[in-house]
């Protein structure tokens, strides 16, 4: 790269101002050569904002449209602008963990309902079980925070302490669970909306799950200080909302006015016994509360400093509301009487009961809804930051590390939209359905993590290594039993398709790491070695169809290249061969022809035979075919020129010793 | 101080030459604008000897000339602020910019001044300084470089 960038053609315009004296005008210039590069060192230029634009009108259209929808474009020295206070990133990085508030108590209801109604006493107790395990985890996890400040996800954590395959396990878990916690949400959240709007919206479900996450997609590609902005009030308006309701609702059982449940149609009767197997699935069931408690682990890069700090801060805050909020709507649901409905959720049902349905009972379950749907985007604050480290260690495609316009990895945020719409679909947006495949990669991911949390502080033995690795294996402890309870509670109605997709992912993670790996052997340029000039002689060869302005263009440059040029014309009539063979020789001397009659009439396979030949003869040089290409106009000129070139590209590309290049050719008017 | 600065700063110039000092007042200037969120215009002057045309094409050939608006422009970027940059060609540096200051209807003319002895030991102020202090009529800021150490006294 030169020092600065050529300069526009012809004089720069001027303006010529005048001054307090006569013998005082001076010139203004207009700096034109410099709109889109600016000189920042020497040997260095750094690109403007003009400097990314399209130079096509459909790709200035494109960028215009990006603009309007995403916002304009943030350069790399904004990053530090995107970063969350505290109170942002609780709305970004907890959404998740405190939604589930929502369906936690309704998903233990369900699975005990299917025991009688006598059983559903048992919530409570299973809920003291799970508020238990989510206090273990959080300080568990906020161990790992304080050992890895830099952001310490479980495939962090695992890979570093356990190996790259606990590592991979992790993150396919985590990826798994990401893709599940949008469906699951979004599901959840228009159940939520068909709870106050039921007529008009139930047959509509699938459609509107995919709205919403196509939403959230959209607001996540605008940034994660954006989002977190847009994020932030449904998310405190839901805690709000929810910490209104129990006050109340308890105020009023103190009070003896105990609101009361009426109008509900039960879900079914009694089909099972209350055995073992049942109450460990409530338990599996009510354990979806905890998922996304890691979310804020593995996001603590995007934290304003001291990002250790505040991460650890905020994972406390969260954890406090989660377990607050979660005892006690599972604790006002067994006092009201709420009953697990196909028609109305269980937190409708509370609500409706303390507040009755005014307006009150519509901001809490619309607030239900906007943070439900707003749950999928902690996961679309951590899959593109997992994916993007995936990628960055060769284990997912280079394109997931990449970040966009708005520093978003946009490539990780469509393909987890893409991919939670496609789960949703044949499930046709039932929460249900979805919940059984839910939360089991979150239970194996934070084992894994905190195995290797213990592995950590044995290896490190820092102050207090004992205590910190004792913590971090009850955790790893804890959570492997919920994950091995899940397992087999869940096992035969659904969760053995997250079973096999989990290694299915390991796989194909190895596998791209592998082809990564062999194309960077093929690639690898020694440190050490000087690269030496060019000594191969170049045999250049130009298709020559007939006389044209860019067929001798292409020519006049391969004689640039090389003094042993050829011109290749393929024909099944030699005699019209010949005739332009001689009007060749005449207006292009020293320039050999060759004529390869094709009787058959083709013309590609004869000719990329006959350069095929050409470079095996002469293994000493390199063997370059330059193709002229004429430049269209129009997009549909692409139709009507350059289709052989295309062939001919195509049939030779890879081969031996032959190096294809095109030569373009703009018509001047 | 920052009274005086919200009464008077809603437009600067900044007076850039190349000379390491630049970087420096862009940096102050930045800062002292961000308050007010004035406009800054940093300018800086080719001299055109009389040899040749006022208008001869030669701030636009010089890459110099260029560089020295493309740092000034990395260093307000830096600051985390936008600033205009004008490229002038004239006989005289200290009428251009006094004469721009006027057109943009600037409130301050900030300068940069090297600590320059000249031959025999006296202090080197230059012309463009006095120029602008006798006839700009917006206020004038020059910021002096520190002394270096073999200058001190």
């Amino acid at each position: 790269m030169t020092d600065q960038p050529p300069a526009s053609p012809g004089p720069a315009p001027k303006r010529e101002l005048s001054g307090r004296k006569v013998a005082d005008r001076r010139v203004r210039v207009e700096q034109r050569q410099q709109r889109r590069f600016r000189y920042a060192g020497p040997g260095v230029v750094t690109a403007r904002p003009s400097a990314h634009e399209s130079m096509t009108p459909a790709g200035q259209i494109g960028a215009l449209v990006r603009r309007l929808v995403f916002g304009r474009p943030l350069s790399t020295e904004e990053e530090g602008e995107q970063r969350l206070s505290k109170v942002k990133a609780l709305a970004v990085f907890s959404s998740d963990a405190l939604s589930s508030v929502a369906y936690a108590t309704e998903a233990i209801l369900f699975t005990l309902a299917l025991a009688g109604s006598t059983a559903l006493g048992l919530a409570m107790p299973i809920s003291i079980a799970i508020v238990t395990i989510l206090a273990i985890v959080t300080i568990s996890y906020r161990q790992t925070i304080r050992a890895y400040p830099n952001g310490g996800g479980s495939y962090i954590v695992a890979k570093e302490n356990l190996g790259t395959l606990a590592g991979l396990i992790a993150a396919a878990a985590l990826l798994t669970d990401y893709v599940l916690t949008v469906s699951v949400s979004v599901a959840a959240g228009v159940a939520a909306l068909i709870s106050a709007f039921p007529v008009h919206l139930l047959e509509h479900r699938t459609v509107l799950s995919i709205v919403f996450i196509g939403l959230v997609m959209l607001i996540n590609l605008r940034g994660m200080r954006e989002s977190s902005t847009i994020f932030a009030v449904p998310t405190y308006l839901f805690v709000g909302g929810v910490f209104g309701l129990i006050v109340v609702g308890f105020a009023r059982i103190a009070l003896g006015m105990p609101p009361r449940v009426e109008d509900v149609a039960p879900l079914h009767q009694a089909t099972q016994s209350l055995g073992l197997l049942l109450i460990l699935r409530a338990f599996a069931d009510g354990c979806s509360a905890m998922t996304g408690v890691e979310a804020i682990s593995n996001g603590v890069p995007a934290f304003k400093p001291d990002e250790s700090r505040n991460a650890r801060a905020t994972i406390v805050w969260m954890a406090a509301l989660l377990g607050i909020m979660f005892l006690g709507i599972s604790a006002l649901a067994g006092l009201v009487g709420a009953l697990p409905s196909e028609h109305e959720t269980i937190l409708s049902q509370v609500t409706r009961a303390t507040f009755g349905t005014g307006p009150i009972y519509f901001v809490i379950t619309l607030s239900t809804t906007g943070i439900l749907v707003l749950a999928a985007n902690t996961s679309f604050a951590d899959f593109p930051r997992l994916a993007s480290l995936l990628a960055r260690d060769g284990f997912m495609p280079a394109r997931f590390a990449f970040r966009g316009e708005r520093l978003a990895f946009s490539a990780g945020i469509v393909a987890l939209a893409v991919l939670a719409a496609l789960v949703i679909i044949p499930f046709h947006g039932r929460v249900d359905a979805l919940i059984p495949l839910y939360a089991i990669g979150v239970f194996t991911s934070f084992t894994l993590s905190q195995a290797g949390m213990v592995r950590h502080w044995r290896r490190e033995r820092g102050p207090g290594w004992r205590r910190s690795s004792i913590v971090n294996a009850v955790g790893a402890v804890a959570t492997a039993i919920v994950a091995i309870i899940f397992t087999v509670a869940k096992f035969s109605l659904g969760a053995w398709v997250v079973i096999i997709v989990i290694p299915i992912l390991v796989a194909a993670m190895r596998f791209i790491a592998h082809e990564y790996k062999r194309a960077e052997l093929e690639l690898h340029v020694r440190p050490e070695s000087v690269i030496p000039a060019p000594g191969r002689r170049q045999n250049v060869y130009v298709p020559f169809p007939a006389m044209r302005r860019d067929v001798v263009r292409a020519l006049r440059f391969a004689r640039t290249m090389s003094d042993h040029v050829t011109a290749v014309h393929v024909t099944d009539d030699v005699e019209a061969g010949e005739r332009l063979r001689e009007r060749f020789e005449r207006q292009i001397p020293d320039v050999a022809f060759v004529i390869v009659e094709s009787p058959y009439r083709a013309l590609i396979a004869p000719l990329s035979h006959y350069l095929r030949m050409v470079a095996a003869e002469n293994a000493e040089a390199i063997t370059v075919v330059l193709l002229p290409e004429y430049v269209y106009r129009h997009w549909w000129e692409r139709f009507l020129y350059n289709q052989n070139a295309h062939r001919i590209r195509a049939a030779l590309l890879g081969q031996p010793n032959i190096l294809v290049a095109n030569v373009p050719y703009r018509a001047e008017g | 101080m920052p009274e005086l600065h919200k009464s008077v700063f809603q437009r600067a110039v900044v007076a850039v030459n190349g000379g390491p000092s630049d970087a420096r007042i862009v940096r102050a200037a930045c800062e002292l604008a961000r308050s007010t969120k004035a406009h800054l215009t940093a300018v800086h002057v080719v001299e055109i000897g009389w040899s040749l045309p006022l208008d001869a094409d030669v701030a636009s050939r010089s890459e110099d000339a260029q560089r020295v608006l493309d740092l000034v422009e990395a260093a307000a970027e830096a600051a985390g602020y936008g600033i205009e940059t004008v490229l002038l060609q004239a006989r005289d540096v200290g009428a251009a910019l006094v004469d721009e200051a006027t057109e943009r209807d600037a409130d301050v003319l900030i300068l940069g001044l090297p600590y320059r002895k000249r031959f025999g030991g006296d202090f080197a102020i230059g012309r463009t300084v006095p120029y602008a202090f006798k006839n700009a009529r917006c206020a004038v800021w020059v910021v002096r470089e520190p002394m270096g150490e073999e200058s001190a006294p």
